[in-house]
């Protein structure tokens, strides 16, 4: 029996291509044949680990497929047609409208995402979400088989590497430090980031600086229409970094003083993690996987409030006792996201499956 | 895992906060900011003067060269330029001549694109008319 890992696109450093990859591993660990392919393989993939679709072999009844539904893609449709029992992995589809204004693409690519969902329905024989959330996603899609929730594996000990000087030494003052790490997208918001920002530095401490780390690629009418919104607000130490290296985004993460998420839909929210394994605190607006993801952690905004978001940072930056308590509810949710939890949560539910 | 943190405490000093700081309306809201140079909007509606406008620039500049005329006082300067721009051909110039076969291919799609929407335009007026002599013939009968 076999074991193949399909997805459109496997990208390097990414949440679901590095959740790809580590299942691929602990399938190798579990002793069975296993391989990725992929229609897209970026080039810092190391070589040998993935092939593309076209080299996929005819799977016999027994293998088993696991497909990582994330997009819209070809493959949500041909998926029917290959043999196998298929595993489907949803990561989640940003829900189109969010894009409507933006772009054509974008929006075009969650749209067949989401049709994805509901055609996938009769041809998983079994499905992993990321979250409850997702899970429930599936569940109003109309699923029948069954949904586990296994939380994407995240690889903790490349944080350990050093960050990029160059940027900590540019910024290392005593300037709060507003960090959000995510892609520039309408989703995510980060037009509420600003203006939370806005508040915070008008009323509360003009000696701050945002930091929204982040590729604007595919959503430069927002970025321009963000960069729109900062002029007009007349606001200094914005820097929204585009696409950079991985050192630097650990750089971002070491300088923050609070990280914020105002985001209006996540499947998951990998930097909430991440933002935790740096000890930074977090004031998040606790809506879709968000909440879910943060638990009993970071400080919640139930109500979407600009300046409550503002109050909250300044409470965290000035009463020292509330901050250190807030990191420490953060370092015992992260522990629940270890990778050994996962592991041992991915090969029992795997073994189930298999039978 | 929350007992530990007052979120009540907090909440309270927050709103007194917010009152004493006496927040101003926010001068501009997001949904007021202009997304000028966006090409990739959608939802907008038809705008036949856009249209015509952009599909004249593209008319005008669907080609370019890969031969850049260099200008400079500096002779050595001008040489080197030259030198590189000869070693540079083999890789630049067959992409200009693929972005130039794109983008007449895009423009003769679009070309098609607006001869349908005037023959589209012919067949609103068509309408507009057949439907005004269907009303008429209405209150005739």
């Amino acid at each position: 029996m076999r074991i193949i890992q399909l997805l459109p696109t496997l990208s390097y450093g990414d949440g679901v291509g590095n959740d790809v990859i580590a299942i691929d591993q602990i399938i190798k660990e579990m002793g069975y044949k296993t391989k990725i392919y992929a229609e897209n393989i970026d080039s810092r993939i190391k070589k040998g680990l993935a092939e593309k679709v076209e080299k996929m072999p005819e799977l016999n009844p027994t293998d088993i497929m696991i497909y990582h539904l994330s997009t819209g893609t070809v493959l949500n449709d041909k998926l029917s047609g290959y043999f196998g029992r298929k595993l489907v992995v949803y990561h989640n589809v940003t829900p189109a409208h969010f894009f409507r204004q933006y772009s054509r693409n974008a929006y075009r690519l969650c749209e067949r995402g989401r049709a994805g969902i509901h055609k996938l329905r009769d041809v998983a024989d079994y499905c992993w979400a990321d979250s409850e959330y997702n899970k429930q996603e599936l569940l109003e899609a109309g699923y029948r088989c069954k949904i586990d929730v296994v939380p994407i594996v995240i690889p903790f000990d490349d944080y350990k590497r050093e960050p990029d000087k160059t940027v900590l030494k540019k910024y290392e003052d005593d300037f709060v430090n507003f960090v959000f790490v995510g892609r520039i997208a309408p989703n995510k918001k980060q037009e509420d980031v600003i203006l939370t920002f806005y508040y915070y530095k008008k009323y509360i401490q003009p000696k701050a600086r945002l930091f929204l780390v982040g590729s604007y690629q595919g959503s430069e009418a927002y970025y321009e229409r963000l960069c729109g919104y900062i002029k007009r607000l007349e606001l200094t130490d914005v820097y929204i970094t585009g696409h950079i290296k991985f050192d630097e985004i650990l750089s971002y993460y070491r300088l923050a003083d609070v990280f914020l998420c105002m985001s209006e839909h996540e499947g998951f929210c990998i930097p909430l993690l991440e933002a935790m394994c740096f000890q930074v605190p977090i004031v998040a607006y606790a809506f879709t996987g968000v909440k879910e993801t943060l638990g009993y952690a970071g400080l919640k905004l139930y109500e979407k409030d600009c300046r409550v978001a503002a109050e909250m940072i300044h409470m965290l930056v000035e009463n020292k006792e509330l901050r250190e308590k807030v990191i420490a509810q953060q370092n015992v949710r992260l522990e629940e996201f270890s990778y050994e939890k996962i592991r041992e949560q991915i090969i029992s539910n795997l073994k189930g499956f298999i039978g | 895992m929350s007992e530990n943190i007052n979120i009540e405490e907090i909440m309270k000093e927050i709103r007194q906060n917010i009152k004493d700081r006496g927040y101003d309306k926010v001068p501009v809201s997001f949904e007021e900011i202009e997304m000028k140079n966006s090409v990739l909007k959608i939802g907008t509606g038809y705008n036949s003067d856009e249209f015509i406008n952009e599909l004249e620039f593209l008319d005008g500049n669907c080609t370019t060269s890969f031969h850049v005329p260099i200008a400079g006082g500096n002779p050595i300067s001008v040489f080197i330029k030259k030198v590189i721009r000869k070693m540079t051909r083999f890789i630049v110039a067959p992409l200009v001549d693929f972005q130039n076969a794109y983008n007449v291919s895009n423009l003769k799609c679009m070309n098609q694109v607006s001869e349908y929407i005037s023959e589209m335009e012919k067949y609103k007026i068509k309408i507009e008319q057949l439907e005004k002599e269907l009303k008429e013939l209405k209150e005739k009968c």
